[in-house]
Formats: structure tokens, C-alpha cells, sequence
């Protein structure tokens, strides 16, 4: 165990609260191009930070368990550094980076850009905190930190009437949602005495604690907590009916910021769902949790047609994407529910490949809605002659969004499908929603780029400078790669799925320091 | 009919509180109004850990008397970890009323009103 390796995530976590207080700090005694020097090298270092780790849990030492401060649970914080945790950091990373490029330029005309450097550090901090945590609390506390940064980012842009009223919006229900999730965490400590999810887990299979005892509540009041914690992340999540923030708030933002929130956030809330679920009320076995996977595959369903059929009638490009962003979550949600581990892969690999595809898609919209200075999609007849490279790159990622083969979407929709199809019950039968959502994305997508490539050729503002093109271009590159390499990505998923479902092997790492055996 | 104990009254506090501020949040009109029955809401939560963390009865704080016995102590001594959850949870309700109170100035300044029924620049 190289300790290096061992502490690189939660380096990575502590250089982006660093460089939150740095940046501020920074922005007051110097100019703005070194606070941007600040965090481009910043965020650079936790794109190797997160690779190192990733190349350890694959490659080196397996998964293993971190314990902040060295006090290991119930007493401390763990940290699990798992197949499933570790790749989702590092696109957490790559994402980053790609839109700290992007907004140097993107964010040229506006003032004090130290506080907008600031905050994107403090949510990247969430981030990573909640894929690592093995904590209830701390899942609060971080989404606090996530939240909180995202609702103030929203509005950056605060003399733009609507970016407020989305601001707003977000913000009310944002926190109203961690709120529930807190008086979840309350019911569980009344419930189970401890906040770590293995010892929950364990203390449902008989398990009891040498300092907290066993269950101390009857058990039959689980599936109101599981409720809740599935209610409070179905916001912050936006899947319908709680969806009516989403399309404002990523619509509204700054676009390097719409492409943080579409791409990471709501699916850094659906993976600490799937692990509370899964590994915290092992929710495959036990009737009572079982509950919040059904609920799951209902909203699932409902999210991926209402936000496909509002698609249509779009005519604000970022507002189109956005509702995309509510369908695509509904097709994650289902593959969650489903519960198998087909589904549990198909879900983690359309977590990863729809987060590189919209938010290269949101970071193209901006550069259009500065060459037009119009959000309308109207104003897109004929951009494509007069940019055509950046026109091209919107293509290929379009294409990525509606699953055309062998774009990396295309795999992950087909294996979400595969995955429905073999599940056996009901569940075959969903096929046709899903379907039907699939087919009104495409026809919306596919309007668009009709739009962007037909008519004569406009005159542009401004066209786009080169390290925007570049931070575009990684993106649409890591889409077209993984896609050529579906049997990489397979065995990504299969292997996140098998650490996300294997519960007693989760329990066992985390609890190992206790002595644990299982009853 | 059942009558609740002694015991279970501060629970149902909590219930009657939670229920009124969800309803309150989301169904007010005025924004403060819905920040406040947030906060509100954040305040039934830290009262029911702390009755969680209470024990009924002749309880004592937790910080062991010399010469008790520890397993005596734990027995009688009122949870701690409790009050540990609520001091996090009030430090990062300022950061909250901070956030949404600024967003609210804003709103004022832009639209002249908080009412969420007059604010209607954002549809669908």
C-alpha cells in the first residue's frame, strides 16, 4: 500500500477546498488571470489525483476503506474508495477541468470571476465527497456543501432578471430537499444509533454493535425513511413529478455552469441514492427497503416520457437540453430500480456517458448563444457555415445523445433496455415507455440539428477562441472513443455493479477494524 | 383510544411541526414564507435528535463523574452524539438563511415583489 496512492482522492478533495479559500484570497491582492492560472492547475492536479486512484482500486490494491482523521467507524468518517466510487470521481475531475478551460474565455466580460472559481472548487468538494462517504450525516453535509455552491452559481449572472427567479427557485427547493433528507438521518439515529451505512446494512441482518446495540425501533417504520430519503433525492435529482426546478436553473446558469449541473450533479445525487439503497438498506433482499426501488421504476417511467414530450415543444435551446437531462435521469432511474445487475451496470454506464455528452452539449450551446446573442432556436438557421467546426462538434454530440451506434450513449441505452427486457415480471413491459421516450428525444434532437443546418449563412457575433474549441474537443473525443470501445466500458460497469451490489463484501471492508463477523 | 405517554409527547410535537412546515413550503405563496417554514423544519429536526438523545428519569450530562463506573455512566448519561449532529446542523442552517436571504433581496430588487404568483418570467 503505497501511501500516496492510498490518500489520493482524498487529496484531490482537499486541494479543491484549498483552492476554494485561495482563489478568494487571491482574486483580493491580485488580477483574475492568476486566480484562473490557480485553479486550472488545481483542478489539473485532481484529474492525476483521481487517476492514481482509480489505477490503484483497479489495478493495485482493490477497494479500500479511508478513515478520516484515522478514527475508524462508527467513531470516524469512512471513506470507500470502491469500482464503483472511483471512475465517477475521475469524470467528476475530467469534467471539471474541461469547463475551468472552457470559462476562462466564456466568462471574459464578467466581474469578480474569484467567487466563481470559488464556488465551483466548494462544489467539486461535494462531489467527491459524497461519491466517497460512508456516512449518513456526512451525505447531509456534503450536499449542503454541493447545493448551496450550485444555488449560488445559478445566479451569477445576478443583474439577469430570470437567472435570479431560477436562482430562487432552485434554492427553495434545493434546500427543502436536503431538509427531508435530515429529518431522515434523524429517524434513522433514533431507528439504528449509528450513521454508517455498512453498520446500518449489518444491523438489519442481525448484527449487533458493541457501542450502539442493535436496532432499537420496529422495523416496520423503514419504509417511511426509505421513502423520504427516496423523496429528498428525487428532488435534487429532478425526477418528475419534482422536476419543474431543472429546466430553470440549468437553463438559466452560466453555460460552463449548465454543464456542471446537467452533467454531474443530478447523477452525483442518483449514485448516492443507488448506494444508500443498495448497500445501506440492502434494498434488493428486504420487502421494507424494496419499497424505494419500485418507487424508483415509477418515476422513472414518469421522468423519461414527461421530460421527452416537453422536448418537442421547446424553443430555447438550453431549455431543450435541459428537459433531455430529465429524460435521460428517468432512464437511469429505471435501470436503478430494475435492480439487477444488468440494470445497476447500464445505470452506472448512462450515469458516465450522458455526463461527458451533455455537458459537451451545454458548453456548445454557449458558444452559439454568443455567436447569435440569442437563446431562441430560430436564430440557429444557418450557423453551421458560419462555424462549422463547432457545428460538427454539436453534431457528433447530438448524435452521442440519441444513441446512434456506436457513439458511447448507444451502448449504455441498449444495455438499459437488454437489461428491462431480461428482468422478467412486469418489467418487460416497460420497453415501451422507454421506447416511446427514446424516439421523442431523437425527433427533438434531430429538429435541431435539421434548424442548425439549414439556411443561408449568418453573420456571428464572435466566433469561439481556441481553448474553448479545445475544452469542447476533449469532450466530444472521450464520447467517440469510449464509444469505440464498448467492451472497456462493459467491463467498467459490470465491475461497479458487482461492488455496489456485493453488500457483505461492502460491509466487511468497511467494518473490518471492528472485528466484524456477520450473524 | 389510546393516550400517549409521557414520553412519546415531545415526538408528536416534532410530527405536528415537520407536517405544517412541508405543507408550508410548499404550498405559500411568498418566498420568505417558504424560508422560514424551511428553517422551521430544520429546527423540528434538531428537536428530535435531541429527545432522542435525552434519556427520561434522573439523567446526567455526559462528562464521566470520577470513580463511576463506565457502563453505570452510559446508562444514565444523555447522548451526546445528538447534540454533536444539531451544533453541525445549526452551523450550516446560517449558511442557508445566508443564501436564500441574499436570493430574496434580489428577487425583491428585480421583480418588486416575493410573491411566487407574480414572479412569472420562467414558464413550463
Amino acid at each position: 500500500m503505497n501511501p500516496l496512492l492510498v490518500q489520493a482522492p482524498i487529496l484531490a478533495m482537499l486541494l479543491t477546498l484549498l483552492g476554494s479559500f485561495l482563489c478568494v484570497l487571491l482574486g483580493m491582492f491580485a488580477g483574475r488571470r492568476s486566480v484562473e492560472l490557480l485553479s486550472g492547475v488545481l483542478t489539473a492536479a485532481t484529474i492525476l489525483l483521481s487517476s492514481l486512484a482509480l489505477i490503484n482500486v483497479y489495478l493495485l490494491d482493490g477497494p479500500y476503506v479511508y478513515f478520516m482523521g484515522g478514527w475508524p467507524p462508527p467513531v470516524g468518517i469512512p471513506y470507500v474508495i470502491d469500482r464503483f466510487s472511483a471512475p465517477l470521481s475521475l469524470v467528476v475531475s475530467v469534467i471539471f477541468f474541461a469547463t475551468m478551460v472552457y470559462s476562462v474565455r466564456y466568462l471574459e466580460k464578467d466581474r469578480d470571476v474569484k467567487w466563481y472559481y470559488s464556488l465551483r472548487f466548494l462544489m467539486q468538494t461535494g462531489m467527491y465527497g459524497l461519491l466517497f462517504t460512508g456516512d449518513m450525516f456526512h451525505i447531509f453535509v456534503m450536499l449542503e456543501l454541493m447545493g448551496l455552491s450550485a444555488i449560488l452559481l445559478v445566479p451569477f449572472r445576478k443583474e439577469v432578471k430570470a437567472s435570479v427567479e431560477a436562482g430562487i427557485k432552485y434554492g427553495i427547493y434545493d434546500i427543502l430537499a436536503i431538509t427531508i433528507y435530515y429529518l431522515s438521518t434523524a429517524m434513522i439515529f433514533g431507528m439504528f444509533g449509528s450513521m454508517t451505512i455498512a453498520e446500518i446494512s449489518a444491523k438489519l441482518g442481525g448484527y449487533v454493535s458493541p457501542f450502539s446495540g442493535g436496532i432499537f425501533a420496529d422495523p416496520s417504520a423503514l419504509p417511511v425513511i426509505v421513502a423520504l430519503i427516496v423523496w429528498s433525492f428525487a428532488i435534487g435529482a429532478a425526477i418528475v413529478p419534482q422536476h419543474f426546478w431543472l429546466p430553470d436553473a440549468h437553463s438559466m446558469a452560466p453555460s460552463s455552469i449548465s454543464a456542471i449541473l446537467s452533467g454531474l450533479l443530478v447523477q452525483v445525487n442518483i449514485a448516492v441514492l443507488a448506494r444508500i439503497l443498495f448497500d445501506g438498506f440492502a434494498a434488493g433482499s428486504l420487502p421494507g427497503s424494496a419499497v424505494g426501488l419500485q418507487l424508483l421504476v415509477i418515476l422513472g417511467i414518469a421522468s423519461s416520457v414527461v421530460g421527452a414530450a416537453f422536448m418537442l415543444v421547446q424553443s430555447d435551446i438550453k431549455r431543450l437540453i435541459a428537459y433531455s437531462t430529465i429524460t435521460n435521469l428517468g432512464l437511469i432511474t429505471i435501470g436503478l430500480g430494475v435492480g439487477t445487475p444488468l440494470g445497476v451496470s447500464a445505470a452506472y454506464l448512462h450515469i458516465i456517458n450522458h455526463a461527458f455528452v451533455k455537458a459537451s452539449l451545454f458548453m456548445i450551446a454557449g458558444v452559439f448563444i454568443h455567436a447569435t446573442g440569442s437563446r431562441e432556436i430560430g436564430a440557429l438557421r444557418g450557423i453551421s457555415k458560419a462555424l462549422p467546426g463547432t457545428s460538427l462538434l454539436y453534431t457528433l454530440g447530438t448524435l452521442a445523445a440519441i444513441g446512434f451506434p456506436p457513439l458511447s450513449m448507444f451502448w449504455s441505452k441498449l444495455l438499459l433496455l437488454l437489461s428491462v427486457l431480461s428482468a422478467g415480471g412486469v418489467y418487460p413491459y416497460l420497453v415501451l415507455p422507454m421506447v416511446v421516450s427514446i424516439v421523442f428525444e431523437s425527433i427533438a434532437q434531430i429538429r435541431l440539428l435539421a434548424i442548425i443546418y439549414s439556411g443561408e449563412k449568418r453573420a456571428v457575433n464572435c466566433r469561439p477562441s481556441l481553448p474553448v474549441i479545445l475544452s469542447i474537443g476533449i469532450m466530444i473525443s472521450i464520447i467517440v472513443v469510449t464509444g469505440l470501445m464498448p467492451n472497456l466500458l462493459f467491463e467498467f460497469g459490470r465491475l461497479a455493479a458487482e461492488d455496489l451490489l456485493n453488500v457483505s463484501g461492502y460491509v466487511d471492508l468497511v467494518l473490518k477494524s471492528l472485528n466484524y463477523t456477520a450473524p | 383510544m389510546m393516550i400517549a405517554t409521557a414520553g412519546q409527547l415531545p415526538y408528536i410535537l416534532v410530527a405536528i411541526m415537520a407536517s405544517i412546515c412541508i405543507y408550508a413550503a410548499l404550498f405559500k405563496s411568498n418566498l420568505f414564507k417558504k424560508m422560514l417554514a424551511i428553517f422551521l423544519l430544520t429546527d423540528a429536526v434538531n428537536l428530535l435528535f435531541i429527545i432522542q438523545g435525552y434519556r427520561l428519569g434522573n439523567s446526567i450530562p455526559p462528562i464521566i463523574p470520577p470513580g463511576m463506573d463506565p457502563s453505570d455512566f452510559a446508562s444514565i448519561a444523555v447522548d451526546p452524539l445528538a447534540h454533536y449532529f444539531v451544533v453541525t446542523a445549526v452551523v450550516i442552517g446560517l449558511a442557508e438563511v445566508a443564501t436564500l436571504t441574499a436570493l430574496i433581496i434580489y428577487t425583491y430588487k428585480h421583480y418588486g415583489t416575493i410573491e411566487t404568483k407574480k414572479i412569472k418570467e420562467l414558464r413550463g
